[in-house]
């Protein structure tokens, strides 16, 4: 959502990131609009060339094995697709068991514990509640937004 | 990355929304990297077909007046358009007096109300306090 260090990283681990994320999408069967609108998100935000997202979104069709891109994944770009697997895993609303299988397969190649993996999911509860107060703000709520946070209006 | 409610705009509007974010990228004459990352990840949120993405960017260069986009909007999307438009301008660190001008006759032309701006700078504040603790989180990224 915002400035991040993802494009820190190689074209090559941006690739993979991507990747990792496409298999969290695909991982419950189904891809819903919300995910999509994420994964496309972080193509953009990681710059990759418009030719490289085509490449990659043919992927959606026939996903990719994890370990063969898990083996490939550097420890700080496996870290940043945990981080974001959550993001886009929460996206339909709720965590699939297939979805926090891959994700536990990511933490070990970040190397993170579990206390880190169980801080990562309530970090992304917060963001939630934090970009649900901007619509908020804005009067442009989602179903179930005024739910989530005490408006400091 | 979040989920939200730009992807739920008609087409039409979504393109409008990215030419209003083009807009507001050339306010201070300057692209930063990091102003560009969160453009296309906003254009990517939104959804639009590639063809649309790639006239949105050669508009970069010479885009539409900010009300020509507005008539396009409807009320809630011009309300997104400002949230992110702001969140765009913040993305390099800092707003700029040029962009903090643009982004408040933005809110005069949506007839928000007056503290509209100091509350999203705010959220836009928080917002980075977030990111900062994820990236704690991971260690030293």
């Amino acid at each position: 959502m915002l400035p991040d260090s993802i494009d820190l990283i190689s074209d090559e681990q941006k690739r993979l990131y991507i990747s990792t994320l496409i298999i969290i999408c695909g991982a419950d069967g189904e891809l819903v609009r919300e995910e999509m609108a994420a994964l496309e998100s972080a193509m953009g935000q990681a710059l990759i060339h418009p030719e490289g997202r085509a490449d990659l979104r043919q992927s959606l069709v026939n996903i990719p094995k994890l370990n063969p891109i898990l083996d490939r994944l550097e420890v700080t770009t496996a870290r940043l697709a945990l981080r974001d697997g959550f993001i886009i895993a929460a996206c339909d609303g709720d965590y699939a068991d297939e979805e926090i299988s891959i994700l536990q397969k990511i933490k070990e190649k970040a190397k993170l514990s579990d206390e880190v993996f169980q801080q990562l999911m309530e970090w992304v509860q917060e963001g939630w509640f934090w970009h649900s107060k901007g619509r908020t703000i804005i009067d442009a709520n989602l179903l179930g937004d005024d739910k989530t946070h005490i408006d400091d209006n | 990355m979040l989920p939200d409610t730009i992807h739920k705009l008609p087409q039409a509007e979504r393109f409008a929304y990215a030419k209003i974010l083009a807009y507001m990228s050339r306010v201070d004459n300057e692209l930063s990297v990091e102003e560009m990352a969160m453009f296309e990840q906003r254009l990517g949120t939104a959804l639009l077909s590639p063809g649309q993405r790639k006239e949105i960017r050669l508009a970069l260069k010479s885009p539409p007046s900010l009300e020509e986009s507005l008539q396009a909007l409807s009320p809630e999307g011009g309300r997104l358009a400002f949230r992110d438009s702001i969140l765009m301008c913040a993305a390099d660190g800092t707003v700029d007096s040029d962009e903090l001008e643009a982004l408040k006759r933005f809110a005069s032309l949506l007839e928000l109300k007056d503290n509209a701006m100091d509350r999203m700078l705010k959220w836009v504040s928080e917002g980075y306090a977030w990111m900062e603790s994820g990236f704690e989180l991971l260690n030293d990224l």
